[in-house]
């Protein structure tokens, strides 16, 4: 699948216009602050109905306005549909073909994955953004997953409300029974998630990065040690529960421990090192999603040259022109061989312009 | 979040205490009526007032009624071996739509939900239990929402009425997770009713 085109209206610095896109490896340059990262977050929101920067749509919206849209076409074999974001009085309202759809719906119309400042923070943030980028990525495969997540969430809150009035064991009962089954699901299909992808990821931080040392990622559950063990262990935590009025074992506790060499990759790890760690897992995950649905998610690739070297960028990049549509940015000129390159476009001042188009 | 004026937070007061409306859309269907010509907010009050003049709650199954017993407590044609629990009237006009069901109903009034202050004290269950001790019940139909509250609901009622000897069993498959009995089809509801299984 491949984002065709997209128009901006009132998009933080960008100028209002429309760009034409297509499959393959597309760069945008510019120096810092003009407006590159602005384009790639314009299409990961029109993609997913989300920003990959900001919790707050507000901010997206240009100086001195407080609405803005953004729209384009999205080419998914056999067909192209329209898709259209626009915010309004606080609210994001989602289209497709001229249809509202629900946040969760919406997702469902794409696939795109995204490599952005933020994505560090697998290894270097705290346990929660591991579950986030573990609960995105089984979504892609698992598309039942978000809608689960939202319900457990809901049952967290229910239970944490008896364990706070001391309710009766019946009662409790009668919710933590559904929070276990959803939690076992939500728990079984991350550890799978990591078992499928690990094997692959390692080979591409090795073939990709050219980093020698064994990766290991490992799934922890809290005061639990198996799926296998689950209801026995959170049976056996129940009276402690009970006594500190609070849950303590589920999926929203749970950690992903990323070992570099036999050692905390968060504190062994250089920063380059880093990167490729999550990047070898994002394209393990693309590429299972390529053999299962049998289309390229699209992906995007904010700020390439940042702590990779020029050698590891060329490799990454001719791994990736082959895989369906890829949009990276750059403050470098040139870094991207132009044999690769499907488009160039040149980011000033909000202006886009394209510099180069080899179709 | 006051309008200033006590007329209107007033009525906003009484809106906003109504299930699934915060203060903000109470505000703005306040302002909605006062928008609207005269003969409307009379309509609207004086129906709420026949309402609670007219209406009352069968103080067997909890149903709505307008004479001592509601309309299905009144027939005695009806199966007393089955009785079907229900967290709402509409629920049970839905069931009746059906023409399938022939026993009798139990209305909770609500679902367990403790983060909005629903526990077991505040459903009618003292009286599901009291009436299953006067009545030659053998069926209990548990057909609670299929949503995340009314399973639980169902998950409670079922521990408790365990050891009574009674059968119970809840609404099948056929209605969608998350949803409502007030929106099901009469087929799907027909089908959920055929499905029931035993607790
Ligand atoms: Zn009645």
């Amino acid at each position: 699948m491949y984002l065709e085109s997209l128009q901006t209206h009132q998009f933080r610095n960008l100028q209002d216009q429309r760009l034409e896109l297509g499959p393959g490896l597309t760069v945008f340059e510019g120096a810092n602050g003009q407006g590159k990262t602005n384009v790639l977050e314009a299409i990961y929101l029109l993609c997913t109905g989300r920003s990959f920067r900001t919790h707050g749509l507000i901010e997206c919206c240009r100086n001195g306005t407080e609405s803005f849209s953004l729209s384009g076409s999205l080419q998914w074999e056999p067909r192209a549909k329209p898709l259209a974001v626009a915010y309004q009085a606080g609210k994001l309202q989602r289209l497709v073909y001229d249809t509202p759809r629900t946040g969760l719906e919406y997702l469902q119309e794409s696939a795109i994955f995204a490599f952005t400042a933020r994505s560090k923070q697998l290894v270097e943030g705290a346990p929660e953004e591991r579950r986030r980028f573990l609960d995105r990525l089984v979504y892609f495969f698992e598309p039942h997953h978000l809608r689960e997540l939202k319900e457990h969430k809901r049952l967290q809150q229910q239970i944490r409300q008896v364990l706070i009035e001391q309710g009766s064991p019946a009662l409790l009962r009668s919710f933590k029974q559904p929070y276990l089954t959803l939690s076992k699901r939500i728990v079984g299909r991350r550890i799978a998630l990591i078992e499928n992808l690990s094997n692959e990821a390692q080979q591409l931080f090795r073939q990709l990065f050219d980093f020698p040392l064994q990766l290991q990622f490992t799934y922890q559950i809290r005061n639990g040690s198996s799926v296998d063990q689950y209801e026995r262990q959170m049976e056996r935590i129940e009276a402690r529960e009970r006594l500190f009025k609070r849950l303590m074992m589920g999926p929203q506790l749970d950690d992903l421990s990323i070992e570099h060499g036999g050692f905390p990759a968060s504190k062994f790890a250089s920063s380059g090192q880093i990167r490729a760690f999550v990047l070898s897992l994002e394209c393990a995950a693309m590429q299972r999603f390529r053999s299962e649905k049998n289309t390229d998610p699209i992906f995007i690739f904010d700020d390439i040259d940042a702590e990779l070297d020029l050698n590891r960028i060329h490799q990454f990049c001719s791994f990736m022109q082959s895989h369906g549509q890829v949009l990276v940015s750059t403050s470098k000129h040139a870094i991207i061989p132009a044999n690769m390159l499907n488009r160039a476009f040149f980011v000033e001042q909000g202006a886009t312009r394209l510099e180069r188009n080899a179709e | 979040m006051k309008t200033g004026d006590p007329i209107v937070d007033r009525l906003v007061d009484l809106i906003a205490k109504m299930p699934g409306i915060g203060r903000k859309t109470a505000q703005r269907l306040a302002f909605f009526i006062l928008a609207q010509p005269e003969p409307y907010a009379l309509d609207l009050s004086e129906s709420i007032r026949q309402l609670k003049e007219n209406l009352r709650t069968c103080p067997q199954c909890f149903n709505f009624c307008h004479q001592e017993l509601c309309s299905v407590c009144s027939q005695t044609s009806r199966d007393t071996g089955l009785m079907c629990v229900i967290e709402d009237a509409m629920s049970l006009n839905q069931i009746e739509r059906t023409g399938h069901y022939r026993g009798y109903y139990h209305v909770l009034q609500g679902a367990l939900s403790p983060i909005h202050g629903i526990g077991p004290k505040e459903l009618r269950i003292q009286e599901l239990l009291a009436r299953l001790k006067t009545m030659p019940v053998q069926e209990v139909i548990l057909a609670t929402n299929p949503t995340l509250e009314g399973e639980a609901t169902a998950m409670y009622l079922a521990e408790l009425l365990g050891e009574s000897g009674v059968k119970l069993s809840r609404i099948g498959t056929g209605i969608p997770m998350g949803g409502s009995l007030d929106y099901v089809d009469e087929i799907t509801m027909t089908k959920a009713l055929d499905n029931r299984r035993t607790l």
